[in-house]
This record gives C-alpha cells, structure tokens and sequence, in this order.
C-alpha cells in the first residue's frame, strides 16, 4: 500500500517499521499542528520553530513507544505538551507568561472590545478575536487550542498535560465562558 | 438543568460534543426558554468565529523545510565508523597487553586494574547522563554519553595517578589507561544507540 493511502496511525506504524517516507508525509501533515500549539503559547516564531524541531526529534526517539491501537495526534501532543513545560520553566521571571489567571484591569474586569455600532471590517474582527483568544490565561489558552483546533477530548488534553480531566474541563469552560462575553458584540 | 448553569456555563456547553450527556439537557431546557435559546445561540456564534478568526498560525513552507533540513542533520544516524574506530583503538590496546603481557608495566593483572577503575568511574558519570537523556534534557545522547563517560574515566585516571604503579611506562598508559577513556566513550556511544537512551514520554 502506498504511503500516501495511510491514515497518521498507519503512517507512523510504517515510520516505526523504517520507512522514512512516512515520517516526511507525518512531518508534513503535522508540523504545522505542533508549530501553531507553540505560536499559540509563546507567539514567538523563532520559539515555536525551535520547539517544533524538539518535539520531532523526541518523537523520532520514542518512535517505538507508539502504540499502534491508540490515535497518534494525542500522543503528539503529549510529547509537543512536555516541550512546552520544559520552554515554559526557561522563562526568565520578566518573561513570564500568565499561566493561570486573567490579568485584570483596575476596575476588575479585563477590557471589552470597544465594538458597539462600529462598522467592523473583516480584519479588525479578526484581529479581535485573535485578541480576545490571545487575552486568556495561556492555560486556558492551551487547552482551548487542542479542543477546538486539534479535535482532543478532555480527557486526551488531561493526559497530554498531565492533570485531570476535571481541571482540563474547568479551565476550558471558564475560557469558552471569557471568549463568549468577549465576543458578544461581534457575533 | 437550569437558567443559572446555563447562563453560566454557556461558552463550554456549545463546545461539547453534541452527544454530550451534558450538552443535552441545555438545549433541551433551551427549546422551551427562549432566554436561554438567546444565551446558546451566542455562544454558538462566538464559537463559529472562533473557528474562521483565530485558526492556528500556519508556518510558511520555506520555515517548515528550514525545519526539516535541522531534524534531518540530527536524526541522521551517527556514522558506525565512529564506534568501530573506538572499538578499534580499544581492540588493538588489549592486544598488546595480552601480547606484552609478562610481570612489568604490561602485566595483564595490573592492567585490567587500572582498566577497571577507570571504567568503575565512568559507570556513575555515564548513569547521570542516560538519566538526563531519558529526561529529554540533553539533546545529543551519543555525544552525551560518549563524553560523560569518558569525563567519569579521566576521573578515575586522575585517581590512579595515586594508585598506579606503572605511570612512567607509556605502553602501560596507552594499552590501561588510554583504553579506559576510549573504552568508556565506546560503551557510552554504545549505550546511545540502545532503547535504554529514549526519551520516555507517557504512553498515550
């Protein structure tokens, strides 16, 4: 069977057997995946290419830890999720990314998009929505990331990010919850 | 199910699954209260922009090759001269002490001593590295290990300028204790290439 017949699962099951074809076409299919959940976390592109080459090289070296009966993006993500932690602990104190908790204003709430009855472009709602995703705490952030774009479940983000499944689920809903108010206006 | 939770709790119950033993009972409450129909049905909306507004950033193709071209320079194979080359030189070194042999600074016994402490010093240097590469910490585990390794058999080279007693004899240094350090790296070259080097990552 040809490679370009094969789903993920099956193409790393090849990559595994030796068939270097089959990571060019899993590289191909996935790196841009890995390199947005970077983006996503540092907006940084030179972190996020780095961070893409270390998550493939640690997949390349614990190939033969796949197991072929479960999906490969979750295991990906497992992998791409550690090299986020270890970056994320390299961060010196001044660079600290908000892991946790909204940044609030003075007045206690974060700034709503100032959207009432302006007449919004399609650039400038894009650029408000990507503001008011980038605006979450990067935890939320993160998880939101893999269960909107990356199709996880919440019990694949909690594994992917070594925590439970009801704190994946919390913080996804205090974000979907943050985005819904933020959002109001455009909609 | 209610108007509170539903108020709530909005944005996450749209971004279940529609099958969602959760998601049900909201818009089952939500056909027959309009409020909360309006609440969902904004969610629903700041969903949908979510998915055309803030897809994940795309690397151009000329980042993804540049990409490419580093994973390939280092997932390409350590060339198997290097470890034949150290196998080599560690070969040619016990032969001539098997070779030399006799009761002087050749003497096979006090050889394979001196062999030996150097090897007994790389062993923890060597344990520390593998720790570390099966961490994912370091990123070279044949450069990582090889090294480490030969560092724990100077180390034990540096103690046997105390305990050895055929120092000033140079083909006693190079057959013992040369061959200790290239030993050493050899083994921890080996060990690289060995499923013991992996990173561990969960099982997924």
């Amino acid at each position: 069977m040809e490679t370009s017949d094969l789903n993920e699962e099956a193409l790393m099951a090849a990559y595994v057997a030796g068939d270097g074809t089959a990571f060019d076409r899993l590289f191909t299919a996935l790196a841009p995946r890995v390199y947005g959940f970077f983006m996503r976390t540092f907006n940084n592109a030179a972190v996020a290419d780095d961070l893409t080459q270390t998550t493939f090289l640690k997949v390349h070296k614990a190939r033969k830890d796949f197991q072929n009966d479960k999906q490969l993006r979750p295991w990906l993500f497992t992998i791409a999720a550690r090299v986020r932690v270890d970056e994320l602990r390299k961060l010196k104190p001044g660079q600290q990314i908000e892991l946790e908790e909204e940044t609030e204003t003075a007045t206690g709430a974060v700034e709503p998009p100032r959207l009432a009855d302006e007449v919004i472009d399609e650039a400038s709602r894009a650029a408000k929505v990507r503001a008011a995703l980038e605006a979450l705490p990067e935890a939320q952030r993160v998880i939101i990331h893999l269960h909107r774009f990356e199709g996880l479940t919440f019990p694949q983000i909690a594994e992917a990010l070594g925590t439970t499944e009801g704190a994946v689920k919390l913080k996804a809903f205090r974000g979907y919850e943050k985005l819904r108010h933020e959002l109001k206006g455009l909609s | 199910m209610n108007c509170a939770h539903i108020a709530e709790h909005a944005g996450g119950l749209v971004s279940l699954d529609r099958n969602d033993p959760e998601r049900i009972p909201a818009f089952a409450h939500a056909a027959t209260c309009a409020q909360c129909s309006s609440v969902l049905q904004q969610a629903q909306s700041s969903l949908a922009l979510l998915d055309v507004y803030a897809k994940p950033f795309a690397p151009d193709t000329a980042t993804l090759a540049r990409i490419r071209a580093q994973l390939q320079r280092e997932m390409a194979p350590a060339a198997p001269a290097k470890l034949w080359i150290l196998a080599l030189l560690a070969a040619v070194s016990a032969a001539i002490a098997v070779v030399a042999g006799g009761s002087g600074p050749m003497d096979a016994h006090r050889g394979f001593h001196c062999l030996g402490y150097e090897l007994a010093y790389a062993g923890p240097a060597m344990l520390a590295a593998l720790w570390l590469v099966r961490r994912g910490t370091l990123a070279r585990p044949s450069f990582a290990l090889a090294s480490s390794a030969a560092m724990g058999a100077l180390a034990g080279q540096a103690a046997l300028l105390a305990k050895c007693s055929a120092l000033d004899s140079y083909t006693h240094n190079f057959a013992f204790h040369m061959a200790g350090v290239l030993l050493a790296a050899a083994i921890g070259f080996a060990l690289s290439r060995t499923r013991l080097a992996a990173v561990q990552t969960a099982k997924a």
